[in-house]
């Protein structure tokens, strides 16, 4: 009989699993993976940073982060090469389908007490390379990807400007006016609400505006539909956002050009734009 | 040839000549609002035209099911959240919850008279008393996990999962009562189908492993309880949870275009005890880019194109651009 059989006729209330070592491989730490080994910095207090981050940890975070900024340790770093480099280990297992939603938020939170606490030191906003406006779709209260995306882009140094969810169109038109921003993002979980992309897009150009680039993602909004009109770039994970926006601020790149360079870009093979 | 009885004999297993061509997600489209004159967000709160705009698609161009509410926050609303109806074009929100834990979570006695919940329940009898025999009438419920995530909000929902594991089992077993007396009240007043619609469960959102410990099991006291015959929609990259969904004792399951449903259904039929599967990817990939009533609209009648297009692939479609 076969595991698939035998799963389906036994009475699940009775049964205990166990982690079979034979068949599921020697368990390992998060660190361990090959991937991560290669990307988590190996002198400290860099490691242990990073690896407050990638065991979700907020309190080690905060406190690995105290005690390095008071051994004189420049808060730069800090954020660069100790702190980034543990988001960077989440996202790889997070991409190998270790870790999930979840592990992204509470590590993220780790990150972000991390930096507050660097730029306290600092004084000011660890560096603003430019402003980066992000909305939530017009009629959509999904905003968790929105937030994920913010976050990352604080993390990466940009300005985000965080418009909140269900964004009327012509206040994302206003904000165009308002900040300039080198790069937008747009996330609807709706089909019904990612309509309201092109729209934006319509009103901008109406208005005489342009922004580089305008990512759209999140749940149902698929490439070729985000294809289907000027400005944008279809965004597959929230941690592209600064990938995307670095090649925007560096590069000059349009969003001809990120449609084209995605998986260069952002660093990775994206199945998405193979 | 009488479309209830196809729809019902293709959810017990059965051959049929025809394939059902219905919906159990949300089908309430602008285009049909301006034609019946039942509007959002009227139609949310009045039974009259929630029935009226339920079967507008029916009416309209053929579509061989009627199906209400169009939301999913009939319960939550009921349980004391305030929620912002919308307009035609938006589907209504929850703006706050008066929950802070999860044991605060509680039915209150007069629940089912509480909210929109009336409305529902008077809407499935008036499409009964219309349709009868005729017509498959749907209505869809909240699922606990889903319900859970209204009273706490997704974000906590999703950061407890990892960080409060129990005090999540204890919010979701609260929130399971409220689902049961629902589906209890909603079978009594006898529709033909139930779906269940759990789209914060997807694997986007939590661990497949946590569906399979924490949320499978509050579906299935659900599933027992629904009297009539029942189906459940998680929306998403439901992949790799695909197999439990299946295994939950509901009489279908429906999923996104996100799943390859050649490759779910060679999955499921391993399994001894499954059955099929709708989707609603493969008229969308006819049709790019167009919001359901263009499909409807197209040159050749695109229902019987529909049908017979996928007919090898599929026992009946979830009309593209519509969630919940």
């Amino acid at each position: 009989m076969s595991y698939d059989e035998f799963e389906s006729k036994m009475d699940q209330n009775f049964v205990a699993v166990r982690y079979n070592v034979e068949v599921e491989g020697a368990a390992i730490k998060p660190e361990e993976d090959l991937d991560v080994q290669n990307s988590l910095p190996t002198d400290e207090p860099f490691r242990s940073i990073a690896l407050s981050v990638l065991y979700e940890d907020r309190d080690a975070s905060l406190a690995n982060v105290q005690k390095a900024l008071k051994d004189k340790i420049p808060p730069i770093e800090i954020i660069n090469n100790g702190l980034m480099k543990g988001m960077d280990a989440v996202n790889i297992l997070y991409n190998k389908g270790f870790y999930f939603l979840p592990d992204l938020m509470l590590a993220g939170d780790g990150m972000m007490e991390g930096i507050k606490e660097c730029e306290k030191v600092l004084g000011h906003k660890s560096e603003t390379k430019g402003t980066v406006v992000s909305f939530v779709a017009e009629g959509d209260p999904h905003d968790i990807g929105k937030n994920m995306v913010v976050m990352f882009l604080r993390a990466g140094g940009f300005e985000a400007i965080d418009m909140g969810r269900d964004v009327p169109i012509k206040d994302v038109v206003n904000a165009v006016k308002e900040y300039n921003p080198l790069f937008m993002t747009g996330t609807a979980l709706m089909t019904t609400t990612m309509t309201a992309f092109p729209k934006i897009v319509n009103e901008i150009q109406k208005e005489g505006l342009e922004v580089p680039a305008i990512g759209c993602g999140g749940g149902a909004v698929r490439k070729d539909f985000v294809e289907s009109f000027p400005m944008s770039v279809y965004g597959v994970e929230a941690y592209h956002a600064p990938k995307l926006a670095e090649a925007i601020l560096k590069d000059k790149k349009t969003w001809k050009d990120l449609r084209k360079e995605y998986s260069e870009i952002v660093g990775e093979f994206v199945s998405e734009y193979s | 040839m009488n479309l209830k009885n196809n729809v019902l004999k293709v959810l017990s297993g059965e051959k049929t000549d025809l394939t059902p061509v219905i919906s159990v997600t949300q089908l309430g489209v602008v285009e049909a609002m301006e034609q019946t004159d039942a509007f959002w967000p009227e139609a949310h709160e009045d039974a009259d035209k929630m029935a009226t705009l339920g079967s507008s698609l029916y009416e309209l161009v053929g579509l061989e099911c009627a199906r209400i509410p169009f939301c999913l926050t009939v319960e939550a609303e009921a349980l004391g959240c305030e929620v912002d109806l919308g307009n035609e074009e938006k589907t209504p929100q929850i703006l706050s919850t008066p929950f802070k834990t999860a044991n605060e979570i509680e039915v209150p006695a007069n629940f089912l008279s509480t909210g929109r919940i009336p409305v529902v329940l008077d809407a499935i009898e008036k499409l009964k008393q219309k349709y009868g025999d005729t017509l498959p009438i749907i209505v869809g419920i909240t699922g606990p996990f889903t319900l859970t995530g209204h009273l706490l909000g997704v974000e906590n929902l999703v950061r407890y999962m990892k960080t409060k594991p129990e005090k999540i089992e204890t919010a979701i077993d609260n929130s399971l009562d409220a689902c049961m007396d629902y589906a209890e009240a909603i079978s009594k007043a006898g529709p033909d189908i139930i779906c269940v619609a759990e789209p914060t469960a997807a694997p986007e959102l939590i661990d497949p492993l946590q569906f399979k410990s924490m949320v499978k099991p509050a579906l299935e006291d659900l599933a027992n309880v629904i009297k009539t015959r029942k189906v459940l929609h998680i929306c998403g990259s439901t992949q790799p949870i695909i197999k439990d969904m299946a295994t939950i004792g509901y009489d279908a399951i429906s999923v996104e275009e996100k799943v390859d449903i050649k490759k779910a259904k060679e999955e499921l039929e391993k399994g001894s005890n499954v059955m099929k599967v709708g989707g609603k990817s493969m008229p969308r990939e006819a049709v790019p880019h167009q919001r359901s009533w263009e499909i409807f609209q197209q040159p050749k009648p695109c229902l019987e194109e529909l049908r017979k297009k996928f007919k090898m692939k599929l026992k009946w479609f979830l009309m593209p651009e519509l969630t919940y």
